[in-house]
């Protein structure tokens, strides 16, 4: 177990580094001074969503084959990914929250805080789901699900988020949030679980 | 054994014979330490367990005794011990190979004879 | 070195309606050099995979000292299987640089030796900056050794080692396996079709054909019993009546045979005929030869 936690641990503190620079490139090119801090924030989580998925896919290549035939029992290396997207995700989350802070602390409400955490929780869905399908179902389903993915972002984070700001003002917007939140982590643990049984034979 | 032809005899015997032969060139002398098995393995590219049945073949006769913890010696006597049981098997090895392949081509007894007088001197 | 005694009972594995291992039965001691032999697609990296829990088995267990093997970390620690890389555009870890795939290797094996592994790759002239995919098969063959050697697992599996390497190096492979050998006492069980340079290293040949063991004996002995009898067909036939015959080859009136002697057996000495010892690779031939000639009566 010791082996997992060490090296996915090592591989989320790169894979962050990177996927920050990403995020934040994405951020400079796509946004400017006008943009509303909701904007900012769904440009981060598409960029996210999209480094999420391509290092899903690189588990499923290198990772995954290479600790089985280093030795290591899939359960240690189940426990290793859920590591590894966790900290993916918290550290994500926490960097994207202090850039938010410094660039626009007026923006720092508890309902921004939420849509951070879903949209970091929502990326890890969409980045497991990848992986599953690359490796059970092959190119053609990943591609349709890159779209189907792109199609969800485009519509449905600006829409969850504009939707709860402009209409449902106060507690309510909190609490929607929130529950909206619990369902995507639902959803995540639920990914997980296929994850698990897919890896549970796994063979070289 | 009918063996006119003997390139490829085992491994092991091919190793007793050829620390054999260094005893009885001088290459190695009686109270000498011979090379360790793992020594032997290295020189011949082999594995430690073929060198050491190699080297148990020359204990069990008496050519080479152990000293332990320091390792193989080559016993006293052991030159003459090899001559002697080469001069036995000198008959079953080379001689019964002779009379075999001379008789396979018409020769008789006085023509193997007076070749090997013409070659040897007394 | 402890005594670890490798075991596979009853082992079976299928791909879909195709049967590779049938029922096979197989006992590793450790402290010992092992060779795996069998023809392309006779299902040897499937068994070593098997041995490894890398590949689940249809049927039957594999279990170290009757520990199962399969999923349990304690075990697993004491095994390597070092396959073969294979530099396919499919396969990520070909994309991988030598360096990092070293480093993955370190984190994963608990008894890695880090100056072993430095001084191995100093040795092979390997470029670690380079990428697998960027590697001859030569060199893809010394990753793949420096990680089986280096690990330091008390079991240690090499897949085809030698695979592309040139004649200079596959003797540097033999030694240097003789030398951690002689050192440590680790137990080794190489797969190759290289049969007759490798014959000399391995203390023992297991052989595999039609996905079962066809015989696990000691080098040396196996070869000691076997002979070629070579002469007049009539001669032949009656140097080596009752005996267990192989790959019979007729040449107008003379006649070839190989011979495989049982304890006790003996070819008949008063015959005219030649007796040739036989190498390691013409016993498994033959011995492949008449398999396949008893599957098809």
């Amino acid at each position: 177990m010791k082996s997992n936690v060490k090296y996915f641990f090592r591989k989320s503190l790169i894979t962050t580094a990177a996927s920050l620079c990403y995020a934040g490139l994405m951020f400079l090119i796509m946004t400017d001074t006008e943009t509303t801090g909701s904007e900012c924030v769904y440009t981060c989580i598409m960029s996210f969503a999209i480094m999420n998925m391509a290092w899903h896919i690189a588990i499923y290549k290198t990772d995954i084959p290479m600790a089985i035939s280093f030795g290591s029992t899939r359960s240690n290396l189940f426990r290793g990914l859920v590591l590894y997207d966790v900290l993916c995700c918290l550290l994500a989350g926490i960097s994207c929250m202090l850039a938010a802070v410094i660039l626009s602390p007026e923006e720092l409400k508890p309902d921004f805080l939420c849509i951070v955490l879903m949209g970091m929780l929502g990326t890890n869905v969409l980045g497991t789901v990848m992986g599953i399908m690359i490796y059970k179902l092959g190119k053609i389903a990943a591609i349709i699900w890159i779209i189907v993915c792109s199609v969800l972002i485009g519509i449905g984070v600006g829409f969850v988020v504009l939707f709860i700001r402009e209409s449902i003002k106060g507690f309510f917007a909190v609490s929607t949030l929130i529950i909206i939140t619990v369902v995507i982590a639902a959803f995540w643990i639920a990914v997980l679980f296929v994850q698990h049984r897919i890896l549970r034979n796994y063979a070289l | 054994m009918n063996v006119l032809l003997n390139q490829e005899k085992s491994i092991y015997i091919q190793i007793s014979e050829m620390i054999e032969t260094d005893i009885l060139r001088g290459i190695l002398l009686e109270e000498e330490r011979v090379p360790s098995t793992n020594e032997l393995a290295k020189m011949y590219t082999i594995n430690p367990a073929t060198a050491a049945k190699g080297v148990n073949i020359l204990v069990d006769s008496g050519i080479l005794y152990k000293k332990r913890g320091i390792g193989m010696f080559v016993a006293t006597g052991a030159k003459e011990k090899i001559t002697a049981a080469r001069k036995e098997s000198f008959k079953e090895n080379y001689v019964m190979a002779l009379v075999k392949e001379a008789k396979g081509l018409g020769l008789k007894k006085k023509d193997i004879v007076s070749m090997i007088e013409s070659i040897m001197e007394d | 070195m402890e005594n670890l005694i490798l075991e596979c009972r009853g082992i079976c594995k299928s791909y879909g309606r195709k049967e590779v291992l049938k029922d096979l039965n197989l006992t590793i001691e450790s402290g010992k050099i092992y060779g795996l032999i069998g023809r392309n697609g006779a299902g040897k990296t499937t068994l070593l995979s098997i041995l490894t829990a890398q590949n689940p088995a249809t049927g039957g267990e594999v279990t170290i000292n009757g520990k199962p093997v399969w999923e349990n970390e304690e075990v697993l620690k004491d095994l390597c299987f070092s396959r073969e890389i294979v530099s396919s555009t499919q396969n990520g870890i070909a994309a991988m640089k030598v360096k990092n795939y070293l480093k993955a290797a370190s984190v994963y094996f608990p008894y890695w030796d880090q100056g072993m592994a430095d001084e191995l790759v100093k040795e092979f002239g390997l470029d670690i900056k380079k990428p697998m995919s960027k590697l001859s098969k030569g060199m893809l063959s010394m990753v793949t050794i420096v990680v089986a050697l280096a690990s330091k697992a008390p079991f240690t599996i090499l897949d085809e080692p030698v695979a592309g390497l040139d004649v200079f190096m596959r003797r540097k492979f033999y030694q240097l396996l003789l030398e951690e050998y002689s050192n440590t006492g680790r137990t080794f069980i190489i797969s190759t079709h290289i049969i007759e340079e490798a014959s000399d290293v391995l203390e023992e040949v297991i052989m595999l054909h039609g996905g079962k063991i066809l015989l696990k004996e000691n080098t040396q002995e196996l070869i000691g019993r076997t002979f070629c009898v070579s002469g007049l067909e009539s001669e032949v036939d009656r140097a080596v009546r009752n005996l267990k015959t192989y790959m019979p080859e007729r040449t107008g009136r003379g006649k070839r045979v190989t011979v495989v002697l049982n304890s006790g057996e003996k070819i008949d000495e008063t015959c005219d005929v030649t007796v040739q010892p036989v190498n390691l690779s013409e016993v498994f031939v033959a011995m492949c030869n008449e398999t396949e000639a008893a599957y098809e009566k």
